[in-house]
């Protein structure tokens, strides 16, 4: 039988192959040079800046990446995912996230507590079941964050209405 | 009997009298063709389950390719052939004997072309000894990559590269700046998610890839050495492919709003990269330094051997009788087999009325329907060509009772939640005493935050739940050795999710929905067979 002549001889065959490894290589010192500190901050500013800009379907993906990444950021990201939920209309899947980061019983994410705590302040009228909450919002955000200005005074507001 | 054939001694060196010679051309004809009757049956049904695996549809490729280097080969060896010692031909062909009677009794198209290749051994070992087999050694090696390795290693290999396709490729978008989450594997951009499919984890291209670079490096003559760079290399290659195909596609989507990842876009890149990984698979081999072996390319000239020994001796014929009796065997036990699925392969598409309903009672139990699920995030993941799904609730637990329907064949929907980012922590069987069904219960977690208890049954045309029969595996059936049962199910589930695990009482009362739900739902089904 006769066998092909040997490729060995033309660069062009062997092109591909050193192409494809040089790729390979390039692709794998990127991967190994991936910080997960770094992107975790990256998504987190894509995140506040889409929720800023009303991009819900953008925030809702970030934070649900920063999530992925887990660590002292995943009370914001979940946060943010609230925020964005409840941007989108999901009414009910916002309020189960919101209750993880924001729960009456327990200080866990100071902006979640104040958050909760403002929009229940914004309605005109509050049962004593509202005004208790708010007040234990608030009382969990100054918790974790006893300068904070903004949880005194709505604190006050809270007292003296 | 007593030839020197048989007790090994070497009647090489004298010649063969023509009438030996005749039987050497005679013989085998027909002891060969009821040695290959024995395991055709089985063997065709192997290959028939074998075209319905999309990863090992190269297989008539592979087989003309060991076909090609057998006969690329057998040139080369000397004629006329001397075989090998008679007694490892016979311990070959009683192994394979005992294996493709085990093939039979469990019905295992499997285990049956396992038992073909220690008697294709022992055919070349006694027509040509080890000079033969060595010369047939690559064909016998391309014929191993069609055969899938037993416990479902294949699977796991897929499950792993769609999992290193995915995280890979999520990697690479970060690179491209593409915002993106990873979930199981799913890759969500905003307003709209990729499913990493089968297709895509590359598991196809990777065992077609593997058996061309096999093909490949046996014509070419290669060292061994060369195989290990070039296999791994191939591997890498396809992985690399499918993580850019991911990718662009992403990006495409992401900034463009382009879709090339469905469609007959989808199709033609698969067909291209396909090409694209046999190029790279040859440009590599022409980066390997050409040495001494290349030489050997040219066929070393025959030998020519004055003598050959008698090939078929009493205990050779008899065997293949043997191996004829099972193919007997096998062959009716085949037709019986096919005249039982005439029924259940018909009612997979008709036995159900057509627009077939379902319907659940607004209270089971403590539990009320409720017009809301439980949030989309957590939402169950149905399989089935229609599913029924029911919200109910109590006492601020929300569970979803679906029924889906018509399943082809057993599946087992915890990998619909795997690949959909849930974490499964447990995995167990439950089997009640009390009639009812037997079901599988997960205990399973989502981001963020969601704890999931999933039940799930899965009940045949017949009424038999058949998870139970599943599970129960003796040591041959977790090998995966016999054919798995071909028929028609319907699989009810409960998905009851949560901030937090649920309680005993929780699991309790989930549990008497399951059963009170699977009970209903099997009745209707079984009402609305046409029989």
């Amino acid at each position: 039988m006769n066998h092909p002549p040997d490729p060995s001889a033309s660069f062009w065959i062997k092109l591909p192959a050193i192409l494809a490894i040089v790729f390979c290589l390039a692709l794998g010192f990127s991967f190994l040079r991936w910080n997960p500190a770094a992107m975790s901050l990256r998504y987190q500013g894509i995140a506040q800046k889409a929720l800023d800009d009303k991009d819900y379907p953008t925030a809702i993906v970030a934070a649900n990446r920063l999530l992925g990444f887990g660590g002292a950021l995943r009370n914001e990201a979940l946060f943010h995912l609230a925020l964005a939920s409840m941007g989108l209309g999901r009414a009910a899947e916002a309020s189960s996230i919101m209750a993880m980061v924001a729960p009456t019983d327990r200080p866990v994410f100071a902006p979640a507590h104040l958050f909760v705590a403002r929009t229940l302040m914004a309605r005109a009228y509050r049962s004593q079941q509202e005004e208790q909450a708010i007040a234990a919002q608030l009382r969990n955000a100054l918790a974790l964050q006893p300068d904070s200005v903004e949880a005194k005074e709505l604190l006050s507001r809270s007292h003296n209405r | 009997m007593s030839t020197g054939e048989e007790n090994g001694v070497d009647e090489s060196l004298s010649p063969i009298p023509a009438a030996n010679i005749r039987a050497v051309s005679s013989i085998p004809r027909w002891s060969l063709g009821l040695l290959g009757f024995g395991f055709a049956p089985l063997l065709v049904q192997f290959f028939l389950n074998l075209w319905k695996l999309p990863e090992y549809q190269f297989f008539p490729q592979a087989l003309a390719g060991a076909g090609f280097l057998a006969w690329d080969r057998l040139r080369e060896v000397p004629r006329p052939m001397i075989g090998g010692h008679p007694a490892l031909g016979a311990a070959l062909l009683l192994f394979s004997f005992a294996a493709l009677a085990l093939a039979v009794f469990i019905w295992s198209p499997w285990l049956t072309i396992v038992a073909a290749l220690p008697a294709g051994i022992a055919v070349l070992w006694r027509v040509g000894g080890a000079l033969l087999l060595r010369k047939m050694g690559p064909a016998l090696v391309m014929v191993l990559t069609i055969i899938p390795p037993p416990i479902r290693l294949d699977v796991r290999l897929g499950l792993f590269l769609r999992e290193v396709a995915t995280t890979l490729s999520s990697r690479t978008l970060d690179l491209l700046g593409v915002v993106h989450c990873v979930s199981g594997n799913v890759i969500e951009l905003p307003g709209q998610k990729l499913l990493v499919e089968e297709a895509c984890s590359g598991i196809n291209s990777v065992l077609f890839v593997t058996a061309f670079s096999l093909f490949y490096l046996f014509w070419r003559r290669r060292p061994f050495w060369c195989f290990l760079v070039c296999l791994p290399s191939a591997l890498a290659f396809v992985v690399m492919g499918n993580v850019a195909r991911i990718s662009l596609g992403a990006w495409l989507r992401y900034f463009y709003q382009i879709d090339i990842l469905n469609g007959w876009q989808h199709e033609t890149e698969s067909i291209v990269l396909v090409a694209v990984y046999v190029l790279l698979v040859v440009s590599l081999d022409a980066l390997f330094p050409r040495g001494k072996r290349d030489a050997s390319q040219a066929p070393p000239p025959g030998r020519e051997t004055p003598t050959a020994r008698i090939f078929s001796p009493v205990w050779f014929r008899t065997a293949c009788c043997l191996f004829a009796i099972l193919g007997v065997l096998s062959s009716f036990k085949a037709w019986e087999k096919s005249k039982a699925a005439v029924e259940p392969l018909r009612a997979a598409n008709s036995s159900l009325a057509s627009g077939a309903t379902f319907s659940l009672p607004d209270r089971i139990g403590d539990w009320s329907r409720s017009e809301t699920g439980p949030p989309k995030v957590s939402k169950i993941e149905t399989l089935g060509l229609s599913s029924a799904i029911w919200n109910y609730q109590r006492q601020g637990m929300q569970a979803v009772v679906a029924f889906d329907y018509p399943i082809w064949s057993y599946h087992d929907v915890a990998e619909c939640y795997l690949r959909n980012g849930w974490l499964i922590e447990s995995k167990d069987i439950v089997v009640p005493r009390n009639g009812a069904p037997a079901r599988f219960q997960l205990a399973m977690k989502k981001e963020p935050g969601i704890q999931g208890t999933l039940w799930f049954a899965t009940i045949n045309e017949n009424g038999e739940w058949v998870d139970q029969a599943t599970v129960k595996h003796d040591f041959i059936s977790r090998l995966g050795l016999p054919e798995s049962r071909q028929e028609t199910t319907y699989r009810v589930q409960l998905l009851l999710v949560g901030d937090k695990p649920p309680d005993a009482a929780s699991l309790e009362a989930a549990n008497q929905l399951f059963e009170e739900a699977a009970a209903i739902l099997s009745r209707e089904m079984l009402q609305q067979i046409r029989r």
